[in-house]
């Protein structure tokens, strides 16, 4: 609940004034982007009603802010989760959004201090988080009384801190708990000492004498209606009113799940909301029996009007419309988040546009809180005066004396010494521990978690660096240019691992090719580029010529199955059809069922072959050239089409633009000359069973969906020769002898699957056949990489096992983990890959191949770093407040899940829709702040991203850690507290060597440190570097 | 042998349960390594003696029938025998049930794995399958009565599965107190038989005289109640949207595999009681019919689905409601038979719907994927009712629940009365 002196974007006291984060040195301070100019400061109103228009506008738009930005669940997209609160220093938006959205936005100490006990965190790290803190003395140490500073208070609140207590628990504590029959057994032992010998019981009675943590009694202003119903009748008018709520928006945001919609849908949320409820044969339910007369009042009005007209009759001032309004919407936060971002941009709906409006949707919500009101009799603006409950003051007392209790202990004062204390100490320790409330030092927690991860990661790879492996030399053997995700990075150092001669590099999944594609098998076509950025070209997938026919005979079987197969689930729930159906399919049902759960890889691969036979796939290509608009005859597919949101698209690319997006990856890899006989580009996806979130698993560069068709289109740019004349202009030289081949690598199964190889001309055809066969041993080693981390089954015995067992994960229908995505995401490595080469990263580094040496401006490292923060920053955080809350941030446990509307989850048959990660996915992951290594000195990246403030705000505001890597002596400085300072290694951690990467994983599911892998049988060393 | 094979099918279960449940007593509860080998273990061998008693009775070996177990206790002279019953129908049921709560199980050791009530769910899945078990072979209405009050007791547990959440316990409690209102008609039918002084067997059932009169028409009346709180067809349908609080495989278990169908089991074997009374067989066809029809209006506008395959479950049992009405017994077993096993699968890959209707659309095109959607409703007072399900909590709140509350306060107010009258008269004070 807020209070209602904070409807507007205020931050609660002791919080520094918003917008006041840190700049870059040479730029101005950043500032929060400025409020909406109050009504009265525009131009004078034309009819009586713009005004209140203009507030009301202003305020949903300020309420707007704070919901969840994700849309329907067929497209997920990784963004950080307090996307409203980037313009503010990460700690001040953790602050302030755990009380807006009463969320958690740091662990929990007690899970701190467990990972403290496991060895996580180190001691060294708890003196590091507290070093800014001063020394001074509180009291000086006097007979009895030991000495008390600053900095010694604030580490005994780290560890072992206090124990939680509230109004609800302390009597149990303090009568049914051992409080007060024994001391903490988790004291320092100095401090046990001291105590030792004295009562509890004593100590406690002389703190309840001293009340030094006083607690005023207050009573809270409801923040909404129903906290002031709550509060006088004790119930819940939330769960009165979202059972209604619900139903009609997912009436009215349904994609085609329902088989009928709402008769008035097209007039609106409001209208046909308000038409629903006033039908004649609706029935409110109890607690509503007043809501004919509300809808008679509000029947003619437009959904502003009503909105307006609500606000006034709940008696709220316009000053705080952006607070109620807020709070109300926050009640529901999914259902209201969807209807916004389906308001704004209705392109989002996947198969039907609906006609939704957050006013509308908030103006019914009124509505019916209104009628809920009547029932109890309260007239106009009578919630505002219900207060919280009086607070017990004797309750208030014992919880004061039992906080004081604790420390004591934690401090060693027994009942004498805390006796001879003067009440002008008393009053400076509380105002000390005061200022160090929970969040402060959760914050302080993940600093000092923080630092042993970067003690872990940067230490070991400044001792790789400092001794760099051998590597080969002469012309690779192949280069594959994978995206920069985490989970390739395993595959990339195992076949680097198998053949010390290939090549890998990183670039970000569409590979420079913004478009938006049609495959062969899809209806319409679908955006496959990183979300900012909106695709301007359409490439469209055709059978090859010859293979028409067959694909027409294709797409026509297919038509046919999809038909039954809808008839026999969908409309099979009708009655007759039912009746029909159900005998006769129901056993049949029974086999394919079992099969996937005993057999799912071998049923899948029996599907496999059957469609092979019945459907066989033709050969395909991909048209990327535009042709001149020649009219509408010689171009069918139309050179100018349209996107959902009514841009006009061009259909393919011309050699310039083709050009660009060949250099936009190679360039800043530097993979400008030399290169291997074989280029193999691999795109990247994910599929699996029975799983809604789907797209969280696929290539977030590419928007939530594979990248194949990226690989592809860019092969086919590369491999054309007007194309490379055009490169060698650019400085991009690709001899005749280079060819690249695009592939798509399924990371659920991985399995990795080649295109156009009909295309690859006879004289590399050897070339590419070892190379995967290679990629097959890789995918095997893989597999078995990452079986250590799945624990239902006894790991498998080899890596065909362990392949098959991958395989058959990806198939399995009740298998909530089919892959953990980016669960174990911790680190992105901005540098060239022969840096990194060698060294066993987990699984957890986005390693993205950038060489500072060929960049003399700068633009390939901001072209780089434009993919890189939001894509990898954006993931890393919506990992963290998944993890830190699941239940607020995240989806919850996909157990209940029920899909509605096909736009996204929600619990049970009227539940909130959940957005974010489901626990399955999260429950890996360390909850940090992605640590970003740029191979860049300090001022190259500060002049990079001055000129671009909205990445800048990412590294100025302490969503990301960075760390630069010098180019030339690979000292690195990590950005702290506004300006780069030299990283420290402690000593602690050292690089163990293994032979190679399975070995030091195999057996282990926990995240292991860097190693390095230095096979045996490794060339001798050359000095050639290559990126 | 029969006898055997039919005793040891709900006893191994209720000996499963029972260790598990001493173990979780005594605080060593199973880690889900064991757990897994000892469900597959457990489920493996109730299906192989399934299969087994099934085929024993299709080829006709061994007794069939009512068997007797032997004496459950003795009251007034008067002995209580258990008895079983196997014959086709029962063995059918038994198969199906150990099919269906195998699969579930099978489904949720992969699915519920690390989650924190695993082993709550295996351990309530094994008493649930004593209580099916109980139901399917019971030989009387009393020891049917017995598994019936098992299977709604787990089944609810199921429903508040995430019991840390206000809404599954809210919506368990609705639906358990439906059950436990519709139980008062199985409990009063079981009264009523024994107060003829029979032991409530199927075979006693079967030779109910036509011209007793009020036992005639009330029993079949109240079996058909009975039948429908635990099938929630007729005035009970309201708990059918609020068991998908659970986790997918209980609903599965619930809607699919035996919950629902254990209503229209008790009617198969009531039928001949049911035939014998006009007004009972009316009021079966009635709310059977009623039922499908008012359901699949209802399915028509959900828009989730779960609640989409719900209320077509429901459709299909109001169905199955009307084939027993008109004594087309063999057609609702296989009815029963071919519906759980399809609502199973079907419940089981809900997730799935999303995938699904890309594919179709995909493999459709646009326009015919568009042709196949949804059409507006014709008009908004056909709609409303099917959105809101009838209005259905808001007719039990407003005009059962918030009277019977009233009556409650009035009573208590008149307690209040009385005692304070009577400590006056006993204390001596003025009246």
């Amino acid at each position: 609940m807020t209070r209602a002196g904070e409807a507007g974007p205020h931050l609660p006291k002791g919080c520094p004034a918003a917008g006041e984060g840190r700049s870059l040195p040479g730029m101005p301070p950043r500032r929060q982007p400025q409020p909406p100019a109050p009504p009265g400061a525009g131009p004078p109103p034309l009819d009586g009603q713009a005004v209140p228009r203009a507030a009301l506008a202003a305020a949903l738009e300020e309420v707007a802010h704070w919901l969840p930005a994700q849309g329907p669940i067929s497209v997920f997209v990784h963004h950080n989760t307090l996307h409203a609160l980037q313009h503010l220093p990460f700690d001040e938006a953790c602050r302030l959004a755990a009380q807006v959205y009463t969320a958690d936005t740091y662990l929990a100490q007690p899970h701190f201090r467990n990972l403290y006990r496991q060895g996580r965190i180190l001691a060294e790290d708890l003196e590091a988080a507290t070093v800014d803190c001063s020394d001074a003395p509180l009291w000086q140490a006097r007979a009895g009384i030991p000495a008390l500073d600053r900095r010694s208070l604030l580490r005994l609140l780290l560890l072992p801190g206090l124990r939680p207590v509230c109004a609800g628990n302390v009597d149990w504590h303090l009568e049914e708990g051992d409080w007060l029959k024994r001391w903490r057994r988790d004291l320092p032992a100095a401090h046990a000492e001291r105590l030792r010998g004295h009562e509890p019981r004593r100590l406690y009675d002389v703190c309840l004498e001293r009340n030094v943590f006083a607690i005023q009694p207050e009573r809270v202003r409801p923040g909404r209606p129903a906290d002031a119903v709550r509060w006088r009748h004790g119930i819940d008018l939330d769960a009165l009113i979202h059972p209604l709520l619900i139903a009609i928006a997912a009436a009215h945001l349904d994609q085609g799940l329902a088989r009928t919609r709402p008769p008035d849908a097209d007039a609106g949320l409001w209208h046909s909301g308000v038409a629903l409820l006033g039908a004649r044969t609706f029935l409110a339910p109890r607690g509503l029996e007043r809501l004919p007369q509300r809808l008679r009042e509000f029947a003619g009005l437009g959904a502003d009007a009503a909105l307006l007209a609500a606000l006034e009759a709940l008696g709220i001032p316009e000053i705080e419309w952006a607070g109620v309004l807020r709070a109300e919407a926050l009640a529901l936060p999914g259902w209201t988040g969807m209807v916004h971002r389906i308001e704004v941009e209705p392109g989002l709906a996947p198969y039907r546009q609906v006609q939704v409006r957050l006013a509308d949707f908030l103006a019914l919500r009124l509505l019916l809180t209104l009628a809920a009101l009547d029932a109890f009799g309260w007239r106009r603006g009578h919630w505002c005066t219900v207060h919280s409950p009086a607070e017990d003051p004797q309750r208030n007392r014992r919880l004061a004396a039992a906080r004081l209790f604790d420390l004591a202990q934690i401090l060693g004062l027994p009942p004498e010494a805390l006796e001879g204390l003067d009440p002008i100490e008393l009053e400076r320790l509380r105002l000390e521990v005061e200022r160090h409330g929970d969040l402060s030092l959760r914050a302080r927690w993940l600093t000092a978690y923080e630092r042993r991860h970067e003690q872990r990661v940067l230490a070991p790879l400044a001792l790789h660096l400092a001794h760099p492996p051998a590597t080969a030399s002469g012309r690779p053997s192949a280069q594959v240019i994978f995206c920069i995700d985490d989970r390739e990075e395993s595959l990339r150092r195992h076949l680097e691992e198998i053949d010390p001669g290939v090549q890998t590099c990183g670039a970000a999944g569409f590979f420079g090719v913004a478009m938006e594609f049609q495959g062969l098998d899809a209806a319409s076509g679908v955006a496959l580029c990183p979300v900012v950025v909106r695709p301007r070209h359409r490439v469209h997938e055709d059978a090859r010529a010859g293979d028409e026919h067959s694909f027409r005979r294709r797409q026509r079987l297919r038509a046919h199955w999809s038909r039954l197969a809808r008839t026999t689930r969908i409309d099979s729930r009708g009655l007759l059809l039912g009746w029909l159906t159900t005998p006769v399919l129901g056993v049949l049902a029974l086999a394919p069922l079992l099969a996937r759960l005993l057999g799912p890889a071998h049923y899948a691969g029996l599907l496999g072959r059957l469609r092979e036979v019945v459907l066989p796939r033709p050969r395909s290509q991909v048209q990327i050239t535009r042709t001149e608009a020649r009219g509408d005859d010689s171009d069918p597919t139309g050179s100018h089409a349209h996107d959902r949101g009514g841009r006009e698209l061009l259909a393919g690319f011309d050699v310039r633009e083709k050009a660009a997006s060949v250099a936009s990856v190679l360039k800043p890899a530097r993979l400008t000359e030399r290169h291997a006989r074989l280029v193999l580009v691999v795109g990247h996806g994910a599929d699996s069973r029975n799983n809604p979130h789907l797209s969280a698993y696929a290539c977030g560069a590419c928007g939530g969906r594979g990248g194949g068709p990226n690989a592809r289109v860019f092969t086919r740019m590369a491999n054309d020769p007007e194309v490379r004349a055009e490169l060698h202009g650019l400085g991009v030289h690709l001899a005749e002898d280079v060819v690249f081949v695009a592939a798509y690598h399924d990371t659920c199964a991985d399995t990795i699957e080649y295109f156009d190889q009909e295309d690859v001309p006879a004289t590399h055809r050897a070339d590419l056949a070892a190379l995967s066969r290679t990629l097959e041993d890789a995918l095997d080693r893989n597999a078995q990489e990452r079986s250590r981390r799945f624990t239902e089954s006894p790991p498998p015995l080899d890596a065909r096992a362990a392949r098959r067992a991958i395989r058959a994960r990806a198939e399995h229908l009740a298998e909530p983990r089919p892959e953990y995505g980016h669960g174990t995401n911790a680190i992105c490595i901005v540098a060239p890959r022969a840096l990194t080469r060698g060294l066993f990263l987990d699984r957890r580094a986005f390693l993205v191949s950038y060489d500072a040496d060929g960049d003399d401006d700068g633009s390939l490292l901001a072209q780089v770093l434009s993919a890189a923060f939001p894509v990898c920053g954006g993931i890393s955080l919506e990992y963290y407040f998944s993890t830190v809350d699941n239940e607020r941030f995240g989806c919850g446990t996909k157990l209940p899940h029920n899909l509605s509307g096909l736009v996204g989850v929600m619990n049970g048959c009227l539940g909130d829709l959940r957005t974010g990660l489901p626990l399955q996915t999260v429950e890996l992951h360390e909850a940090m702040r992605m640590l970003f290594v740029i191979h860049s000195t300090p001022d190259r990246l500060l002049a990079v991203l001055r000129e671009r403030p909205a990445l800048a705000e990412f590294m100025q505001n302490d969503w990301i850690r960075v760390v630069t890597l010098d180019p030339c002596t690979h000292a690195m400085q990590r950005w702290q507290g506004g300006h780069f300072v030299p990283f420290m290694a402690d000593g602690t951690t050292a690089l163990p060597h293994v032979q190679d990467s399975l070995s030091w994983a195999l057996g282990r599911s926990e995240h292991l440190p860097l190693a390095r892998v230095q096979p045996a049988r490794f060339p001798p060393p050359a000095e050639l570097r290559l990126a | 042998m029969n006898l055997l094979l039919a005793a040891m099918l709900p006893g191994l279960q209720a000996a499963g349960f029972l260790l598990l449940a001493s173990l979780w007593l005594i605080g060593r509860t199973p880690a889900e390594a064991t757990l897994r080998p000892f469900t597959l273990l457990s489920d493996g061998t109730s299906l192989a003696l399934a299969l087994l008693l099934f085929v024993q009775v299709q080829a006709g070996l061994g007794p069939t029938g009512e068997l007797l177990v032997g004496e459950w206790f003795e009251m007034h002279g008067h002995p209580y025998r258990a008895w079983l019953v196997v014959d086709t129908l029962s063995t059918t049921m038994v198969l199906l049930t150990t099919t269906l709560i195998a699969t579930v199980r099978l489904f949720a050791l992969r699915y519920l794995h690390k989650d924190a009530g695993f082993f709550r769910f295996f351990l309530l899945t094994q008493l649930y399958a004593l209580g099916s078990l109980t139901v399917f072979l019971a030989g009387s209405l009393d020891l049917l009565l017995a598994g019936w009050e098992l299977v709604g007791l787990t089944s609810v547990l199921l429903i508040a599965f995430f019991h840390q959440r206000p809404a599954p316990v809210r919506n368990a409690l609705r639906v358990f107190a439906s059950y436990r209102f519709a139980d008062i008609a199985l409990l009063l039918a079981v009264a009523l038989v024994l107060h003829q002084g029979g032991e409530a067997r199927w075979s006693e059932l079967d030779r109910l005289p036509a011209d007793e009169g009020a036992l005639a028409l009330l029993l079949p009346c109240l079996l058909v109640l009975a039948a429908c709180g635990k099938s929630s067809v007729g005035p009970f349908f309201g708990w059918l949207p609020r068991a998908l609080e659970g986790p997918t495989p209980s609903t599965a278990v619930f809607y699919g595999a035996i919950s629902v169908h254990a209503g229209v089991y008790l009617l198969i074997r009531s039928a001949a009681a049911i035939a014998a009374s006009p007004a009972a067989t009316a009021l079966l066809f009635l709310l059977g019919l009623g039922s499908a029809l008012a359901a699949t209006w209802i399915g028509r506008a959900q828009t989730d689905v779960k609640s989409a395959l719900a209320y077509a479950t429901l459709a299909q049992l109001g169905l199955m409601f009307v084939e027993v009405s008109l004594g087309l017994t063999t057609l609702a077993t296989l009815h029963i038979v071919g519906h759980a096993c399809w609502r199973t699968a079907e419940f089981l890959r809900a997730p799935s719907a999303l995938r699904d209707f890309d594919e179709w659309r995909n493999a459709l095109g646009v326009a015919a994927a568009h042709a196949a959607q949804a059409s507006a409703a014709a008009s908004r007072r056909a709609y409303a009712p099917a959105l809101f399900q009838l209005n259905y909590d808001a007719c039990v709140d407003r005009f059962l629940i918030a009277p019977l509350g009233r009556l409650a306060r009035a009573l208590a107010w008149l307690d209040g009365y009385l005692a304070r009258g009577s400590a006056r008269a006993r204390l001596g004070g003025p009246p």
